[in-house]
């Protein structure tokens, strides 16, 4: 079952032009130029029940303007757009029992109040009986070990327990869609782990849809098969994780040691590498390569290199996330 | 369909926590007393030496003028202004987007947060009507014309909210209304009667007041209470306070059609 849809999702935002010279800020005032960005320019997507997608882009790309469409909080300028069969501007409280979302900027929390009273109160809101709220509130505070701050007022927590709050006031009342808008920005390492594992653990047990923007690629390498990249509002690529590297990134990294006596070989193989492989880097005693697959198999290479020099160690590698991301963001800093 | 008889939880959940909010503050409600009593205090004696040994001016007795301005104080202490306060943080901040994301309209929410401030102060209110007999100069109203002030000072709050509330979305054009706020809340004390009685004011002035929902907040009720209006004669106010009432829920909902679209989230 198809659970988000977009068709040539578009949102323009319009400001006065800043007239300058004298009076500058009064002539702006009265200006009747205006000036147009298009955030979303024609964005269209599917995205399945029970599936986790990362929504990727640079800063500005339209990820954020897109997610706040899709929870009913902006009206897109044209498009249609339909979350668990409802769109979201038009009825916007129907829209609003079906999705949890999180953004990681900000907090839906109630910054006075201790966050067991953000809990409760969001339980009112989105009508969770008492029983279930109960039984939900209880998994959701071991799962997130938010037993110790669970008195606290949301304004003395910290950024890491500001945000396992945030995402269990998003769930507490089983959405079946989640948006999560930079889920672990700003959170240290295990603090992140633990938002993946709980993101994992919720996707699985309540086949819960996750549309997900980050700038980590580790939550995108953990957590998403799909993912969609964006840039000036439209949409790069859409496919599997796996296909994105085949199409951007097929090439294998391949690292050598050579034993002391090698270090000869390994400055020839270095300087003119066999045909398919290009040197990426080298030192005395260690090399690192480039392997297009295309022109020769990596067997081939690491039979050829080691008939050629006394190699001690050897690894090889697929080359990581984001530098195929930097590759796809820089290609369009170009052509800007 | 049958309409729900009852309110829905959220209200009062969410009344229940902006109560709490405001009383987290409370050296802040311990000033605004001393500010109050201070104020009232100084109602007495100004206006008392105003009148000196007169009795009345313009047919206006002196422990009239007294009451009526005592009680316009006290009113505005209570009146909700705190809304416009409330609607234009959560725009300029971007802090509405979470807002929107409720189940529960905005408007509603932020309808709730005023009712639960005035709640939260109210057991200091209660202490600022004795105060007022103390230090200020507050006589109680026939028992008719007591019933009708509560009547008209719950319109008259009924009225506050709904103007500060439209005030707040005018935050969907010009993001920060904190000019445009400081602007009406001093124009409101003027033209709502609380400084100086309508009476009082030139006919070309009056009529302008006459045209704002101001009077319709501290005035009006004001004059029930300190009875320079009674009998059936207090008809009139009531139904101008609710013809406010109708107006400005019909601009609430027409400005609130128009900002859903005008809406940027403000960071992102």
């Amino acid at each position: 079952m198809t659970m988000i849809t977009a068709d040539n999702l578009v949102k323009a935002f319009e400001r006065p032009v800043r007239v300058d010279g004298r009076f500058s800020a009064v002539r702006t005032l009265f200006t009747r130029q205006r000036q147009r960005s298009v955030a979303v320019d024609g964005v269209s997507l599917r995205i399945a029940e029970g599936e986790v997608v990362g929504y990727l882009g640079p800063n500005g790309a339209g990820k954020s303007t897109t997610i706040k469409m899709l929870t009913g909080i902006l009206v897109p300028t044209s498009g249609a757009a339909t979350v668990a069969g409802i769109v979201p501007w038009q009825d916007r409280s129907a829209n609003a029992r079906n999705i949890g979302v999180v953004f990681g900027q900000r907090s839906q929390l109630w910054w006075d109040l201790p966050l067991d009273e953000s809990l409760r109160l969001i339980g009112k809101m989105y009508d969770v009986e008492p029983a279930r709220f109960r039984q939900n509130r209880d998994l959701l505070v071991e799962l997130l070990q938010m037993e110790s701050f669970l008195a606290t007022p949301v304004r003395q927590l910290s950024l890491g327990q500001r945000m396992r709050g945030d995402l269990a006031a998003a769930v507490l009342y089983e959405p079946p869609v989640l948006f999560l808008d930079e889920p672990t920005v700003g959170l240290d390492v295990v603090a992140k782990e633990r938002m993946r594992g709980f993101i994992e653990e919720i996707n699985r047990t309540r086949k819960t849809t996750v549309l997900l923007t980050t700038h980590d690629l580790d939550d995108v390498e953990r957590l998403c098969r799909r993912i969609l990249i964006i840039d000036q509002g439209r949409v790069l690529f859409d496919g599997a994780t796996a296909d994105l590297k085949r199409r951007y990134a097929p090439h294998r990294l391949l690292d050598v040691t050579v034993s002391g006596e090698g270090a000869a070989a390994l400055r020839e193989l270095a300087q003119s590498p066999p045909p398919g492989v290009t040197t990426n880097a080298m030192d005395e005693l260690t090399g690192s390569f480039e392997i297009d697959p295309e022109v020769v198999t990596v067997a081939a290479v690491i039979a050829e290199f080691s008939a050629r020099a006394p190699l001690v160690d050897l690894a090889v590698r697929e080359p990581a996330m984001d530098g195929i991301i930097r590759e796809i963001y820089e290609a369009r800093e170009i052509t800007r | 369909m049958m309409a729900r008889v009852a309110p829905h939880p959220t209200w009062w959940a969410m009344i229940r926590a902006s109560a709490r909010k405001v009383q987290i503050y409370r050296t802040g409600m311990a000033f605004w007393l001393l500010r109050s009593m201070l104020e009232l205090f100084l109602i007495r004696v100004v206006w008392s030496a105003v009148y000196g040994d007169r009795e009345s001016v313009d047919l206006i007795a002196d422990d009239t003028l007294l009451v009526y301005l005592t009680i316009s104080a006290v009113q505005v202490y209570i009146l909700p202004n705190i809304i416009a306060v409330e609607v234009g943080e959560r725009i300029e901040t971007g802090q509405v987007a979470t807002d929107l994301i409720r189940p529960f309209s905005f408007l509603k929410q932020m309808i709730a947060i005023q009712f639960g401030s005035t709640l939260g102060i109210a057991p200091v209110l209660m202490l600022v009507i004795p105060a007022a007999m103390l230090v200020g100069s507050l006589e109680w109203p026939s028992a008719a014309n007591g019933v009708a002030y509560l009547v008209s000072f719950g319109l008259a709050y009924l009225v506050s909210t709904l103007t500060w509330l439209l005030v707040g979305l005018g935050g969907f054009w010009v993001i920060n209304i904190g000019g445009l706020r400081a602007l009406l809340s001093v124009a409101s004390g003027f033209l709502s009667g609380a400084l100086i009685p309508i009476w009082f004011m030139p006919d070309a002035l009056r009529i302008v007041v006459q045209l704002l929902p101001f009077q319709a907040m501290t005035f009006l009720p004001a004059s029930i209470f300190s009875g320079q209006v009674s009998g059936t004669a207090i008809i009139g106010p009531l139904l101008v306070q609710l013809a406010w009432i109708a107006i400005l829920s019909w601009l609430i909902g027409w400005a609130w059609g128009r900002a859903q679209r005008k809406l940027v989230i403000q960071g992102g």
